[in-house]
């Protein structure tokens, strides 16, 4: 998430965007974009809300640019926050949060690779990540799929690092639980 | 019927880390918002880099005026019991200072302050404030900061 040596930090970025640079929010906007449209896409499955979502960020970053606090960490997580946030909150209500009842899980078969394309295994396991509950999502998410550190990811949850360890730890059990062994099954 | 831990499931995973983010379609509509509330701060941009470039000790430009002379800590025209605040530097351009930099007084129309979120009496936007410019090497306005005096 951070810059390279070669370009300015996000913090000399965004103190050259409010003093009216428009450069310096797309230099902002093009780094920090993938990852936050990822995040959201990843989050609630839907190209549309993660649309909603990325827009809705860097409309806050816009309007109200010293939001941010350099002293509570680094301009990543807080953009991410704002993108959880948001997710979260379209989430809330909506069929996507719910957990899928018994019989609906999607479930992955190996051992018949002839019978599934792997892109069909790569479908049903990011179905699979939608069907975890928000709390062990957003860890998969933010850690295996955008490569966050443990500590940036705490830092756009909210909450601990070993928080995040536990959460990962069981959303991933959660994931293998859903992966049959269809030739191990089938004895 | 058990489970068992499948190495597939991280290299799935990693399958789903490569792929592509979403396109960046709104970048044009952002950007256009971001002029929509920002317009004014090219303006002062501008402002300083030319008067950066000024050369004579006293140049009025477009209402600016860029003193050479070293950087006083208190106006002329002596009130003593006043003392010097200054709010902190606005970066401006992120290159290099290099090593012959310059700091400078100038005199910006009050309105400047409202570029940079600062609070302003709208009434007395066009009355003049005192700033101190940083100047690059190359003469580029760097940073600036906005001077008031107060009561000892």
């Amino acid at each position: 998430m951070t810059a390279s040596l070669a370009e300015p930090s996000d913090e000399i970025l965004l103190q050259r965007m409010i003093a009216g640079d428009e450069q310096a929010f797309t230099l902002l906007y093009r780094r920090h974009q993938p990852g936050i449209s990822r995040f959201a896409l990843h989050m609630s499955g839907s190209a549309d809300i993660a649309e909603e979502v990325t827009q809705e960020v860097f409309l806050a970053l816009i309007r109200q640019p010293r939001q941010y606090a350099p002293e509570r960490g680094p301009l990543a997580s807080y953009l991410y926050g704002i993108a959880r946030k948001q997710v979260l909150r379209r989430l809330a209500g909506s069929r996507l949060q719910a957990t899928p009842r018994d019989g609906e899980e999607p479930t992955v078969a190996w051992g018949v690779e002839d019978d599934f394309s792997r892109r069909q295994q790569i479908e049903r396991v990011r179905r699979a990540i939608l069907a975890l509950p928000p709390r062990y999502r957003e860890v998969v998410v933010l850690v295996e799929l955008n490569e966050m550190s443990y500590q940036e990811a705490a830092e756009v949850a909210g909450c601990t690092i070993g928080t995040v360890r536990s959460r990962l730890s069981r959303a991933k059990s959660l994931l293998e639980s859903k992966l049959i062994n269809v030739e191990k099954c089938s004895t | 019927m058990f489970h068992v831990k499948h190495p597939e499931l991280d290299l799935i995973l990693e399958e789903l880390r490569r792929e592509p983010a979403p396109p960046a379609r709104l970048e044009a509509r952002l950007r256009a918002e971001f002029r929509r509330r920002r317009p004014q701060h090219r303006w002062l941009a501008w402002t300083l880099r030319a008067a950066a470039i000024a050369i004579p000790v006293a140049v009025l430009v477009n209402g600016l005026v860029l003193d050479q002379q070293p950087r006083q800590s208190v106006e002329p025209a002596a009130q003593p019991a006043l003392r010097e605040v200054t709010t902190e530097f606005f970066p401006l351009d992120a290159g290099p200072t290099g090593e012959e930099a310059r700091l400078v007084r100038v005199r910006l129309p009050r309105g400047a302050l409202r570029s940079f979120g600062l609070p302003m009496d709208e009434e007395r936007a066009a009355e003049k404030i005192l700033a101190d410019v940083v100047l690059g090497e190359d003469g580029t306005a760097r940073a600036v900061r906005f001077v008031s005096f107060t009561a000892r």
